[in-house]
């Protein structure tokens, strides 16, 4: 009776041997099988091998994520901050209603509600105040009236004293340069008479020289 | 003295609206649920991904798990169903012989690791990556998670039969693309 299995069933069976070494399957006839069938046999070996390889893998790391953001939103302050704005402004609008005053010893006193003004009273104090602002508003203008009256008298006397003083030294140069020509032509006058002078001099230098020779010449005809 | 918290007791006190005890549990499992992604998609950004979608369902729907399985059976059923969501929208076929330009999955998150090590990374993703998706998601479930395969195919929605089925197409696939990594092993 043969007790073999096919190719088949032992691949099925060397999958359990790998799945659970401990199979529960009759390991006699697989061994038989395998005694005789290179190609289970490979099989088997290459199962194991694979195995042998896997524990050679070394796990990569994970690289850098941002776990957190990855699943949860970020919590945001607004809410709260709008709640604690809502919280302040009854707060504050009880205070008022309840007419609360607080005061310390260094005098600081803060007031919620107080100091209701009548309709009347109201009307008064804004007459008040707007009468004190037209009479503060009047004497700023007669004030800046006056200022700009003085301002204008003082560039007014500027500019006459400017002009006084651009006349005066006008006809300062004007006399200088008067001067200046007066005294040149008198120079010269002065030259042209000295050279006349001197001509006249000479002129009757010559007329002598002149004289002496004739004379010269009339007593060495009367000689000849 | 300070016994570690159950999963469970970090699930219901999540529950209540703690969110340390959500942050706790996530990372108590996101460094295997990342390196399961990483070797399912062959690729950090998109293991990334993956994470972050898995425990965001995770979070969205912590109130219907019963506690009837394990908290990390019911963790990788849902990161199986993402992972499947991901292949579906990438619509990445597998493919058979190009496994030379796959992206290093230790480039961007294993700076320091050892040669051997970033080499030992590579090879198993490259195998991995040579899988079809149900094929790579059995493997994963049995070798790195070490579920039986009642639990994987409970997790998957097939027989066990059909589990075993894939796993032992996925071993003629490897054989196939890469003889001498099963042979000698993959380094």
């Amino acid at each position: 009776m043969s007790t073999d299995i096919t190719c088949s069933d032992a691949r099925l069976q060397i999958m359990d041997l790998v799945d659970q070494p401990t199979a529960t399957f009759d390991r006699e006839v697989l061994n038989g099988h395998l005694e005789h069938c290179e190609a289970c046999r490979t099989t088997l070996a290459e199962l194991w091998e694979l195995q042998a390889m896997a524990t050679r893998w070394r796990d990569a790391p994970v690289p850098q994520w941002t776990r957190r953001d990855a699943f949860f939103e970020r919590r945001s302050w607004l809410p709260r901050l709008q709640i604690a704005s809502a919280v302040a402004s009854v707060v504050v609008l009880v205070l008022m209603l309840s007419q609360v005053q607080v005061s310390t010893k260094d005098g600081l006193s803060v007031s919620f509600g107080h100091g209701y003004v009548g309709r009347q009273e109201l009307a008064t104090q804004l007459r008040q105040l707007r009468d004190q602002q037209q009479a503060n508003l009047s004497a700023s203008i007669a004030r800046l009236s006056n200022t700009q009256a003085a301002n204008n008298q003082l560039v007014m006397n500027t500019l006459l004293t400017r002009s006084r003083d651009e006349r005066r030294q006008d006809l300062s140069n004007l006399l200088t340069i008067f001067q200046d020509s007066q005294a040149r032509q008198s120079r010269q006058t002065q030259d042209s008479l000295q050279y006349l002078v001197a001509s006249q001099v000479q002129d009757r230098r010559d007329i002598k020289q002149l004289d002496h020779a004739l004379r010269l010449v009339a007593t060495k005809g009367t000689d000849l | 003295m300070f016994a570690p918290t159950t999963d469970n007791e970090l699930i219901r006190r999540a529950l209540d609206g703690s969110e340390r005890a959500w942050l706790a549990l996530i990372q108590r499992y996101e460094k295997r649920l990342y390196n399961y992604a990483l070797r399912m998609s062959g690729n950090p950004d998109d293991a990334m991904d993956i994470l972050q979608d898995c425990l965001m369902s995770v979070y969205r729907n912590l109130g219907s798990f019963r506690g009837e399985a394990k908290f990390s059976t019911w963790l990788f059923q849902i990161a199986a169903f993402r992972c499947t969501d991901y292949f579906r929208r990438r619509r990445r076929e597998y493919v058979d012989d190009d496994t030379d330009t796959l992206p290093d999955p230790n480039a961007a998150t294993m700076p320091d690791a050892s040669l051997d090590t970033a080499r030992d990374n590579q090879s198993i993703s490259s195998l991995m990556q040579s899988l079809s998706p149900d094929q790579r998601q059995v493997i994963e479930l049995k070798f790195f998670q070490h579920f039986t395969f009642d639990e994987i195919a409970g997790q998957l929605g097939i027989s066990p039969n059909t589990a075993k089925t894939r796993l032992y197409a996925a071993l003629e696939k490897m054989r196939r693309v890469s003889p001498v990594s099963l042979a000698a092993g993959v380094s």
